[in-house]
């Protein structure tokens, strides 16, 4: 119950004024941070409970992940990304957070594996409403 | 081609957010701030305002019924925290509406939008109608080099020729675009593209020189600035 109180013109208003403090302060990583953040929990918020999405819509959402995700690792580990997320060559709707596990488990395992690991991350569209996500984890050598 | 600007708000915080992405933005002025939209309404009537970007929850008054009000007014991108009243705002003709926190691109992407749009309302036309005695005559704006009241007549000096035209100074600045022309003195205007001298108190059109008035020594930077585009 309490949770559905939340007040969402309350949370993006604070959102922006934390966006204007580090903007001011120069901060240009934690801004960046925050607005993505923004975009995502709107995504939460509307997209989420919708029963189709475009699949660009969900790109979008992985990305803004990605990019957080990004900030939370270890620098000294020096994680090598490799992103290519396809966008689709034309209107693909799937259900909303589809693809969100994917993006998360990828770095789950990230940040817990070994010594100088490296994450790829590939999704590509192949036929009409087919797509295929592939991710690995693999130690570099 | 310049976008002026202002931005209405209730958070100074939000505002500080639009003063700061909007210094980045060349083509963008952002000339004043307001945390009160009544505020805005005295600068808006001495002011030539594009677009006001525009928060939607307000205390007094909704981003929405005072883009009501402004009838004809500057363009609007909406400001707004929660996206319930995306849809009523392009009801409005809203330019965009952006979303809280938003980027410095998404921002970019609006005022971009915004300056096409502006593009688009002053599309000026070529020529004009001049009313000499019982006929009229069409006159291609290009080639108006000055203008100079006489009498009840305002004469137009044309490249090739000169027309005598039944109006005053009011008038025939009502039918003449702005950007093109500028009025120098209480009895002259100028085509501006035909300016190639300027000095403080006069200005050459053609080799004419023409004089500016005391109370009009603005028009000279107003003139560079247009030249300059």
């Amino acid at each position: 119950m309490l949770r559905a109180q939340i007040n969402p013109h309350f949370l993006f208003n604070a959102l922006n004024t934390l966006y204007a403090i580090a903007m001011k302060e120069n901060s240009e990583k934690t801004a960046d941070g925050i607005q993505k953040l923004g975009d995502m929990m709107r995504f939460m918020l509307h997209e989420n409970h919708q029963n189709r999405i475009p699949l660009a819509k969900e790109i979008e959402y992985l990305h803004n992940l990605i990019s957080i995700q990004e900030l939370r690792l270890d620098e000294n580990q020096q994680i090598e990304l490799k992103i290519n997320l396809q966008n689709p060559d034309r209107e693909v709707f799937i259900a909303p957070m589809l693809l969100n596990p994917f993006g998360e488990n990828a770095f789950n395992t990230a940040s817990v594996s070994a010594m100088r690991p490296g994450l790829t991350l590939r999704l590509r569209t192949i036929q009409n409403t087919f797509f295929q996500s592939a991710q690995q984890l693999s130690p570099q050598k | 081609m310049k976008l002026v600007a202002i931005a209405i708000d209730d958070e100074p915080k939000a505002l500080e957010v639009v003063q700061m992405h909007a210094a980045k933005v060349p083509f963008l002025e952002l000339q004043a701030s307001f945390i009160d939209a009544f505020e805005a309404l005295p600068f808006l009537r001495q002011h030539k305002v594009d677009l006001i970007f525009l928060d939607i929850k307000m205390p007094d008054i909704s981003g929405i019924e005072f883009a009501q009000i402004l009838k004809n007014g500057p363009l609007v991108v909406f400001t707004t925290a929660y996206s319930e009243y995306a849809v009523q705002g392009f009801d409005l003709d809203a330019v965009d509406y952006l979303l809280k926190p938003f980027s410095l691109a998404r921002f970019t992407k609006a005022c971009n939008k915004a300056l096409e749009m502006k593009n688009v309302r002053t599309e000026v036309p070529e020529f004009i109608f001049l009313k000499t005695g019982y006929e009229e005559e069409k006159v291609y704006l290009k080639d108006i080099l000055y203008i100079e009241a006489a009498g009840n007549y305002m004469t137009y000096v044309l490249k090739e020729r000169k027309l005598m035209c039944r109006q005053n100074v009011p008038e025939a600045l009502q039918t003449l675009p702005e950007q093109d022309f500028v009025r120098v003195h209480r009895s002259f205007i100028v085509g501006v593209q035909h300016v190639g001298k300027i000095a403080r108190q006069q200005v050459w059109v053609n080799g004419v020189e023409i004089p500016v008035g005391a109370s009009y020594e603005d028009s000279v930077g107003l003139i560079k600035e247009k030249l300059n585009g």
